[in-house]
């Protein structure tokens, strides 16, 4: 079975062209986006998406900002900032504002890979558990 | 002073608009000439007109040397009668340009570094995953050290991360609280924490601290990281001989004074205007990225103090440094440390 899929956002797009080879040879879906609307543009195309990797600045709409809408508009994706920016403050408003975890770039792969993983780990539960208590509402109704 | 800066605008502008003008009134009184003049303007022949015409641009060159000369006096007015205030001005000027540059160039640098070497280290993974999974790879008799290549990209990539989160741990304001800190306890803990490294160095610290030093207002992380750069500094300098550093405090005035005084290598004449300089250093790569000094004058100039510095090459290197003592009101909030001893 396929991994997490996962999004890729970065305006970086030697990065991003360079990650895509690894992280597919790691058996994750990646999709890509250059940008913080492209971003919102790829969610809305492709609601299964589990996992974003959103670099936290980039021109026009940045990672922070990015990290809100997507929070407020698809609250079961996981988010994991990714910043070349060594400050980790800017990574921990992230984590305020809901990211699951972050990076540093230029980050080891292995790292990567596990926060992944573990990001999908607890989107999985969490829509386990959304299923399970539709599920018991729909019992409830029944035994009315 | 406030009287002349009410009257400077208008000079000014008196100076500006007669600079501005006069070359017009000066054409406009040629046309006139040659208006008046019933012989063609360019009859150089006619010494009247000549000397006429010669007299109208010697009169509008002379307005414009005056004026220029009124604007220039008003301009610098300040500086003429007060050349100390303006001197501060400059200083300060400068500073504050400075300090500005030092925490934006590091976060900018961090971002402009580490995006790239970044790409770069991804690139070398990638060829490492190819590697690794190509079995004919595996029987070359290169494989070994195109391995070995590999793992050096991405160890000098973490090298690089690494220096920039060190000038940002002093750009970062998280633990910039101010608070009042007894500097020879400062002083005694810091010089323990480098004794072990001054050893190492074949080198000693020795402190002469005053009994009086009233507390000064500052953070005490950043009061530790001059004295740790300083006195590493010190300890590099003494490397090859050994030597001694003497750490001194003494109050004078409003102030404290801080010496630390090596027996090291010194700074040539040439270099002293230097040291300060963000990512000046004379180490070797990968000792000293040269942000120790350009830190502790920065942090230094922001509390209200300053930092001196006089050398001589095989004699040593004494900096000096005058902190300003925390004002009489504040004197009873808690002193950072000085629980314990504060004199030696
Ligand atoms: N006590 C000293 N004796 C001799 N030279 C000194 C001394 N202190 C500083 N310098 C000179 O000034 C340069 C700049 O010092 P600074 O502390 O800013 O950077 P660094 O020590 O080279 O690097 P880092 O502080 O990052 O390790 C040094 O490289 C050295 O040439
Ligand atoms: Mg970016
Ligand atoms: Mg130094």
């Amino acid at each position: 079975m396929s991994l997490a899929k996962v999004l890729l956002v970065d305006d970086e797009v030697p990065f991003v062209d360079t990650m895509v080879k690894r992280l597919s040879k790691r058996d994750f879906e990646i999709f890509t986006a250059y940008s913080g609307q492209e971003a919102l543009d790829q969610l809305q195309e492709h609601p299964s998406l589990d996992v974003v990797v959103l670099d936290v600045k980039m021109p026009g709409m940045d990672g922070i900002t990015a990290l809100k809408q997507i929070k407020s508009k698809f609250p079961l994706v996981e988010v994991i900032m990714l910043t070349a920016h060594a400050t980790v403050e800017s990574a921990i408003d992230g984590m305020k504002l809901g990211a699951f975890d972050y990076l540093m770039k230029p980050a080891e792969i292995d790292e990567l890979v596990d926060k992944v993983k573990k990001a999908e780990k607890i989107k999985r539960d969490r829509e386990e558990k959304i299923r399970e208590a539709e599920a018991r509402e729909v019992f409830l109704r029944r035994g009315d | 002073m406030s009287a002349h800066s009410d009257q400077r605008p208008t000079g000014i502008f008196l100076a500006a608009a007669g600079l501005v003008l006069l070359p017009y009134l000066g054409v406009i009184a040629a046309f006139w000439f040659m208006q008046q003049s019933a012989a063609p303007f360019f009859d150089l022949q006619d010494n009247a007109s000549y000397l006429v015409l010669l007299a109208l641009v010697g009169l509008g060159l002379a307005g414009i040397v005056a004026a220029a000369f009124m604007l220039r006096k008003h301009l610098n007015r300040e500086p003429l009668q007060d050349p100390l205030a303006m001197q501060d001005m400059n200083e300060q000027f400068i500073e504050a340009g400075k300090m500005a540059s030092i925490g934006e160039l590091a976060a900018g640098i961090a971002h402009e570094i580490n995006n790239p070497v970044a790409i770069m280290v991804e690139e070398a993974g990638w060829l490492d995953d190819l590697l690794q999974d190509d079995p004919e790879m595996a029987k070359s008799p290169n494989f070994e050290e195109l391995k070995r290549a590999l793992t050096q990209i991405r160890t000098q990539g973490a090298r690089c991360k690494e220096i920039t989160h060190k000038m940002l741990s002093f750009a970062r304001k998280s633990d910039l609280r101010m608070q009042n800190i007894n500097v020879n306890t400062m002083i005694q803990e810091v010089a323990a924490l480098s004794e072990k490294r001054a050893r190492y160095a074949n080198s000693r610290i020795e402190l002469a601290l005053a009994q009086d030093i009233p507390p000064i207002t500052a953070s005490a992380s950043e009061m530790q990281q001059i004295f740790l750069n300083l006195i590493n500094n010190a300890v590099d300098a003494m490397e090859n001989k050994g030597g001694e550093i003497t750490i001194t405090t003494s109050k004078s005035k409003n102030m404290v004074e801080i010496q630390i005084a090596d027996t090291g290598a010194g700074i040539p004449k040439a270099n002293l205007a230097r040291i300060f300089d963000p990512f000046y250093t004379t180490k070797p790569v990968g000792k000293g990225t040269g942000l120790g000094l350009s830190i502790c004058y920065t942090i230094i100039k922001n509390m209200g103090g300053e930092i001196n510095v006089a050398s001589q090459v095989d004699v040593g290197t004494t900096f000096t440094i005058r902190l300003p003592v925390t004002e009489a009101k504040n004197h009873d909030q808690k002193v950072a440390g000085s629980e314990k001893h504060s004199q030696r």
